[in-house]
């Protein structure tokens, strides 16, 4: 055998984890060859040196070190199961108030947000104003000038007054066309309209989108003809010239008046902004009379809209809006 | 020279029977593992890297990795060679990083149990030698180290658990996860290497 095959041998020969026939062929070359037989003392000297280095010693404080580098993952370990051990009880139970605060959250943006955002809603009740009351004093019969404008007054929370504006009645009073001179030389009647007047006047999307509503007027106007009242209200005189402010002022002291009859009262009138024409009045009666107010109004001027009809055992007073809308 | 006789390892019954503890619940039961084992595995981690800081972090990385999957463990081996599988791939891992390399090149193994507090890590068993004879020791210890880096990753790792740890050529191949013709071929190339570069020193 050679020397090189007999050096690579020479490991096992020495762990003793050789056959006893390779272990006798390699005893006999180490008689015959003086190098491989001080390859392996080299060797021999090699094992034992190495397997007589001295052990080396954790430091004396490796557990507790250990303990630290571990102490994190228990705490982690101690808050998880506080939280969600054990999964069929708590995790039903952080499901709910995950839920339940969802709602809370979606109730608070859903139902605060849209408040604020209604289209159209009149200047009185904008959100900028939310948190005023108009004044009910500072009424004037004449309705004249800016000391009879509403004016705020803190005191009732939104809450309150979102519960009273629900409340009102909104009714809406036709004005009729004003008179242009150039527009209009044969000055037409600027009181009331004629039915077909009044029909031709509404704007057509009205009259488009609520057929049903043209109809009630029509049993409205059969209703006031069997109740002996003319088609035409009022003759026009011919020639006679008037603004619009003193139409709408002429209604609103007929409103006004008509109030004050069936034992109302006035709580405030809103002006336009850049003019002194009325926007709307808004006042108190009793319950009982709503339905002879609004037979009486309907005299007055053409609703724009049939009043909304309130329940007959309604006791105690109620509130109403009238609007004035130009034609 | 036989490394068993001399180095005894842990009774692998005992191993077990903490290990079943553990997995009952009993955490103490780590304790006393840690205990058994810390040493050993501490001088297989400072033979694998050659420093004692390093040697320390990676023992506690592998007992660390010990407890968060001993629950797991199902007694196909013995504790003690899954310990040391572990710790030779974990220590395989360390090397290879490149903070290790970097490392590396800063520090000289002429001071290999020095750490950053100023104490020594490792304390030689035998207190009653003189100083000159412990830094010959610490002398000849740092050349053997040396010439064992300077070996292919696969061989000195055979050469360490074969020739320092004491290890029979089936745990070795448990260990490593190569069979024991490979281990004995591993160790012969390994054991002639570290022969010829130790040739003045031994």
């Amino acid at each position: 055998m050679e020397c090189a095959k007999i050096r690579d041998l020479l490991s096992e020969y020495i762990d003793d984890a050789l056959d006893a026939q390779t272990k006798a062929l390699i005893d006999a070359h180490l008689r015959a060859c003086p190098k491989c037989h001080e390859e392996l003392a080299s060797l021999k000297t090699l094992i034992r040196e190495l397997g007589s280095l001295e052990s080396l010693k954790a430091p004396d404080d490796f557990l507790e070190k250990l303990h630290e580098r571990l102490e994190p993952r228990f705490t982690f370990r101690k808050i998880v199961r506080l939280l969600f051990v054990p999964g069929k009880v708590k995790i039903p139970l952080e499901f709910a108030a995950a839920t339940a605060m969802a709602v809370l959250i979606f109730s608070i943006l859903y139902i605060q947000g849209p408040e604020k955002m209604i289209p159209g809603v009149p200047e009185s009740t904008t959100p900028g104003k939310m948190t005023e009351k108009t004044a009910t004093d500072k009424v004037s019969p004449s309705g004249k000038g800016a000391e009879f404008k509403s004016k705020p007054v803190l005191g009732k929370t939104t809450a309150e007054r979102s519960a009273k504006k629900q409340e009102i009645i909104e009714l809406t009073l036709l004005l009729e066309k004003e008179r242009s001179g150039d527009a209009q030389p044969s000055g037409e009647s600027l009181k009331v309209a004629s039915p077909r007047q009044r029909d031709a006047e509404r704007p057509r999307t009205a009259r488009h989108e609520a057929p049903k509503a043209e109809i009630e007027k029509d049993t409205l106007k059969r209703e006031r003809q069997a109740m002996g009242f003319p088609e035409e209200e009022k003759p026009v005189i011919e020639g006679e010239s008037q603004t619009p402010f003193s139409i709408s002022n002429e209604l609103l002291i007929k409103v006004k008046e008509l109030i004050r009859l069936n034992e109302g009262r006035i709580l405030s009138i809103e002006y336009g902004p850049h003019t002194e024409r009325p926007k709307s009045i808004h006042a108190k009666i009793p319950a009982i009379n709503y339905k002879s107010f609004c037979d009486k109004l309907n005299r007055l001027a053409i609703l724009y809209t049939l009043p909304p009809s309130i329940p007959e055992n309604t006791q105690g007073t109620i509130q109403i809006r009238i609007r004035f809308k130009s034609s | 020279m036989n490394k068993e006789i001399r180095n005894p390892p842990c009774s692998s019954k005992e191993d077990s029977e903490l290990v079943k503890a553990f997995q009952a619940g009993d955490k103490a039961a780590f304790d006393t593992l840690v205990l058994r084992h810390k040493d050993k595995l501490y001088n297989l981690c400072y033979w694998f890297l050659g420093d004692g800081q390093e040697a320390n972090d990676s023992a506690q990385e592998v007992f660390i990795k010990v407890f968060r999957s001993l629950r797991k463990f199902r007694f196909e081996s013995a504790f003690s060679t899954w310990l040391y599988r572990i710790a030779a791939n974990t220590c395989k891992n360390r090397l290879k990083s490149s903070e290790f390399r970097q490392k590396a090149k800063r520090v000289r193994f002429d001071n290999p149990g020095k750490i950053e507090d100023g104490q020594y890590a490792e304390e030689i068993q035998d207190k009653t030698s003189s100083p000159m004879i412990e830094l010959e020791k610490k002398e000849r210890m740092m050349l053997i180290h040396k010439a064992i880096a300077s070996l292919p990753t696969d061989q000195s790792t055979v050469v360490v658990l074969r020739d320092i740890e004491g290890l029979s050529y089936e745990e070795v191949a448990n260990i490593t996860g190569i069979n024991s013709g490979t281990v004995k071929s591993r160790l012969s190339r390994a054991r002639q290497q570290l022969r010829k570069k130790l040739r003045g020193t031994l």
